[in-house]
């Protein structure tokens, strides 16, 4: 929230880290796939981030699966699917040194044991995954996009290092948990984008993590995209459907229900947002397509997020 | 698609688990199909993940694993017929468990009022998944009810639990409880210096990570569990044979959008990978038949610049047709295979009035 007039997308542009979340089926890949693809095109080098068992985002880059290893999608365009597991042997290997005792000592079933028994493990390895791929890498991301879980994962995720710190974890690790909450706080580089429908159920949860992010995590929040969006300009052209398109009447009457609900759903999420202190620049809109290619294209990245 | 199927076959079973990715509907079509068959006369039992919150509250579902009663205002009601809804609360779930298998109160207090307890139930709790089923083996031996519904937490960590129900995640390995965490905990009790045992390079190792206290935590907490994890393994042998019987039906529920769709696809091969019937598919949310027809015959690009949204929707028609019936295509090797499509609401259903309205609009 530095400034009142710039939209979402001035704001995003200027973000080292943005991390993406929203409920299922909101289009969280298609956001951060997108998007990513949308400034690398505008030259800044881009790193996007799953971690998963099913990978969406290599595959909306019309790649095979990745897995845990930073894959050139194009020029300054990369992807990965971070795996816990593996955060953890690099963690060993390149922070502590510790290669040998990696080699000798931690063997494949023992790390997700000790991932899964040592509460905050896997979450505190995926984020200080993140924060290296922010600070550490060399050549140097300009951004990096999270294409995170659904809110109530994407919360816990957040919540997680925190969490552990109070349960007694100590050495290097306190040390990869502030680090990764000094960046992760840090407003000038990092922020949360939230994916929505413009559906009532939808809105309202989503709207309902806000302030909880906002308190629990201290990370700032830059705005909320609304996808499957039907405009005024839709409702204007339906207007003029209406005269000699007898037969399609039905579907335009359908057409225009959603316009309806759609700017009633916006309405409704402008005055929430102006109340929780946002600008209403902070809302952007993806209209409904009605189908999504399966690769995600120059041409389609530029009319998601060009103003 | 196949109609007036459904209701039958719900009365044959005696549990029926829906699947399906998150945002799907999955929820909403879990309470509906509780509501179906309470309507013809069953006692039914719903086991339900996180409902839309106002969903649950028209309802009357709160928070807690105790089922209660549904008012249900509806005047073709038949007979007996009614439902208990309950939510699955993880960290309440666990709190039972542990009282039930601690071998006495003050073990299962020692282990409630461990430092790492809350973080490490939702861990040791494993998949949300693994919960739900200990509650419905809770609801199943209250023989209450006709029908039991239970509605799974989006997809993510798939189907692991029905493999192996019995092994509570978090100690994959019961190996590395015995042979190394326990000897490190004696160790550090007796107060001795350096660890004497086998996995000595180990734990150093690992300490070197985490620092030795929360290595002693975590020793302490899973040496304290170990006999509510015992209970777990108990339980989960009764869960299996629950899953297996030709009485418990299974539901994938999708959109028909290539997301969904794929997530729908990973779910039903693992279900019968691991040796599971997949007996229905629902498509929800999909275009309205009456539009169906009309986009069916329509030309794209004919209305101009105003056609936008128009074209668009028979994209999305288009698109819909496709993935669905690509989706039948792939499952439709077994015969038996059971689907029907669910038209998209244009009021969200967030209420009871709403939910019958629903239930009848399709089955």
């Amino acid at each position: 929230m530095t400034n009142l007039n710039s939209s979402l997308v001035d704001e995003l542009s200027h973000k080292k880290l943005i991390l993406i979340s929203g409920k299922g089926g909101t289009g969280k890949s298609l956001v951060a796939a997108s998007f990513g693809r949308f400034m690398a095109s505008r030259g800044k080098r881009v790193l996007v981030i799953e971690s998963c068992a099913r990978e969406q985002v290599s595959a909306l880059f019309g790649l095979d699966p990745t897995g845990h290893s930073e894959t050139k999608v194009l020029d300054n365009l990369y992807c990965i699917n971070i795996q816990p597991r593996y955060c953890f042997e690099e963690y060993v290997i390149l922070h502590l040194g510790l290669a040998q005792l990696y080699e000798r000592v931690f063997r494949n079933k023992i790390v997700k044991s000790f991932l899964d028994a040592m509460p905050g493990l896997a979450e505190t390895m995926l984020l200080g995954r993140i924060f290296h791929a922010c600070q550490l890498t060399e050549p140097a991301y300009d951004m990096v996009i999270f294409d995170g879980p659904a809110l109530g994962h994407f919360f816990s995720l957040l919540t997680t290092p925190q969490a552990v710190l109070s349960t007694g974890i100590g050495g290097p690790l306190i040390r990869e948990v502030e680090r990764v909450h000094a960046l992760f706080t840090d407003s000038k580089r990092t922020g949360i984008v939230l994916a929505s429908l413009a559906e009532k159920l939808v809105m309202s949860e989503t709207l309902e993590f806000i302030p909880k992010i906002l308190q629990d995590t201290k990370i700032s929040i830059l705005g909320v995209v609304v996808n499957r969006f039907f405009s005024e300009q839709d409702q204007n052209a339906l207007y003029r459907l209406r005269e000699g398109n007898d037969r399609l009447q039905p579907v335009i009457s359908y057409l225009e229900q959603k316009v309806q609900t759609s700017l009633s759903i916006y309405t409704e999420l402008m005055d929430e947002l102006t109340q929780l202190g946002f600008s209403k620049k902070r809302v952007h809109t993806i209209p409904e397509l009605g189908t999504i290619p399966q690769v995600i294209s120059l041409e389609l990245a530029h009319m998601l997020w060009d103003q | 698609m196949q109609d007036g199927v459904l209701l039958p076959w719900l009365q044959s079973k005696k549990v029926v688990v829906l699947l399906g990715a998150g945002g799907v509907g999955k929820t909403t079509c879990s309470i509906t199909v509780a509501f179906k068959a309470a309507l013809a006369g069953a006692k039914v039992g719903l086991l339900s993940i996180d409902p839309a919150k106002r969903l649950a509250a028209a309802l009357g579902i709160s928070l807690g694993r105790h089922p209660k009663r549904i008012p249900l205002h509806n005047s073709q009601l038949r007979g007996e017929g009614f439902i208990e809804a309950a939510m699955i609360d993880q960290k309440g779930i666990f709190d039972q468990m542990v009282y039930k298998h601690a071998p006495n109160s003050q073990t299962a207090e020692k282990i409630i009022a461990h430092p790492i307890y809350d973080a490490a139930s939702t861990k040791l709790a494993g998949p949300l998944e693994y919960m739900a089923l200990a509650e419905l083996q809770n609801m199943i031996e209250a023989n209450r009810y006709d029908l039991i519904v239970l509605d799974t937490p989006p997809d993510t960590h798939a189907l692991e639990f029905l493999s192996r129900p019995n092994v509570l995640e978090g100690f994959m390995e019961n190996r590395v409880m015995n042979w190394l965490i326990k000897p490190f905990h004696m160790a550090s009790r007796m107060g001795v210096g350096r660890i004497l045992t086998a996995g000595e390079k180990l734990m150093g190792g690992m300490a070197k990570v985490t620092g030795l206290h929360a290595l002693r935590l975590v020793a302490e907490f899973l040496v304290l569990i170990q006999q509510v994890i015992d209970g777990f393994h108990l339980s989960g042998e009764k869960i299996l044979s629950t899953l297996t019987q030709k009485s418990t039906g299974y539901i994938l529920v999708t959109t028909p959008q290539p997301m969904a769709a794929a997530a729908c696809t990973n779910l039903g091969k693992q279900l019968i990978r691991l040796g599971f019937h997949l007996d229905w598919i629902f498509f929800n949310r999909c275009l309205p038949e009456h539009l169906a027809k009309i986009l069916e015959s329509y030309e794209p690009y004919s209305l101009g610049d105003d056609g936008l949204s128009v074209d668009r929707l028979h994209a999305r028609y288009q698109a819909e047709k496709k993935v669905t019936s690509d989706l039948l295509s792939l499952f439709e090797g077994d015969k038996s295979l059971l689907s029907l499509s669910i038209d998209e609401t244009i009021l969200p259903i967030d209420s009871e009035t709403a939910i019958w309205d629903f239930a009848n609009s399709f089955g």
